[in-house]
């Protein structure tokens, strides 16, 4: 009984560390998962976010770099401390107007200073890391190696289990009209045939598997539909019907 | 066609009955006696609670992933 209580102390205190992280320092979690790297003061495409945002009205933020041939982005932080976090291959394959509706697009959710589905997006990354955790206790448990089937049955139970949660809070945290909202605002700034171009591209590229926790911060999907768990993360419509309102406006 | 999140929500649902086999078993190794009276009281609470958690998921998601399509 004792071992119980023990185990189960150290169970609500993991958790409750987890949960305090999460909230206080959600912005430099998430930084660090995709290993950031902070743009300096003198970079040409900060200087140009910096002049974009004052432009438009929105928050100067900080600028960040994540190493990814995928052309894809997400902000996190609150407007006064918000950071935009571009991916290197957006950065290489789109082209200026392209780059500024997404970053636009980045500035506008900081903007909004939503601090939840960010704060949602560390707690689930968190669940949805087990599984992994799941496989490589299997691995060093001498179940096999990660591509045997042990070791993968052991990874899809502990999926099976922790994914609901996670997605869950994702669903509750995250508004359903956010995606829009930020489209609309680049295609006012940018025009929408800019804003067009750039979702056409991510559409068109191979998927990237990120965290499905934090499918949800990206400018697009970076999920496969083969994962069945993956189409629990689904938060925004598709790109297909973003471009199609886009088109329907005429911004 | 059954859509794909509602077969990952009833994959998930077999995986806690699965933890609830793995309860009982520990229960009738502390025990060191299988009471079926026992065992019963303690899926019937946890079946309740997995279908009330269940029914949650299925509301939310419906609402949401459908509304994203």
């Amino acid at each position: 009984m004792n071992l119980l209580l023990v185990l189960a102390s150290v169970f609500c205190a993991a958790t409750l560390s987890i949960v305090i992280i999460g909230c206080v320092l959600s912005r430099q979690v998430l930084l660090v998962w995709y290993r950031a790297r902070r743009a300096p003061s003198d970079d040409p495409l900060y200087i140009r976010m910096i002049a974009l945002a004052r432009e438009a009205g929105l928050p100067e933020t900080e600028l960040y770099f994540i190493d990814s041939p995928a052309i894809n982005s997400f902000s996190v932080g609150s407007r006064k401390n918000g950071a935009v976090v571009l991916t290197t291959g957006a950065i290489e394959r789109l082209s200026d107007d392209e780059l500024s509706s997404m970053m636009i697009h980045e500035i506008a959710h900081v903007s909004k200073g939503r601090r939840l589905p960010e704060i949602a997006t560390v707690l689930a990354g968190v669940l949805t890391t087990l599984p992994v955790a799941a496989l490589w206790g299997a691995v060093f448990t001498g179940f096999g190696q990660d591509y045997d089937p042990a070791p993968k049955l052991i990874r899809f139970f502990a999926t099976s289990i922790f994914a609901p949660p996670a997605a869950l809070l994702i669903q509750i945290a995250t508004p359903e009209s956010v995606r829009y909202e930020a489209d609309k605002y680049a295609a006012l700034f940018c025009g929408s045939d800019a804003v067009i171009r750039m979702l056409s591209q991510i559409h068109d590229q191979e998927r990237w598997d990120a965290n499905p926790s934090h499918a949800a911060l990206f400018i697009a999907d970076p999920l496969t539909e083969d994962e069945i768990y993956n189409t629990l993360f689904r938060t925004r419509p598709s790109i297909d019907d973003r471009i199609k309102r886009l088109e329907e406006a005429g911004y | 066609m059954i859509p794909k999140w509602m077969c990952a929500l009833g994959i998930s649902f077999i995986s806690y009955m699965f933890i609830l086999f793995v309860i009982i078993v520990v229960d009738t190794f502390h025990a060191r006696d299988f009471d079926f009276g026992r065992a019963i009281t303690i899926t019937a609470a946890y079946v309740a609670l997995m279908v009330v958690y269940f029914a949650a998921l299925f509301v939310v998601f419906k609402r949401k992933i459908d509304a994203s399509k």
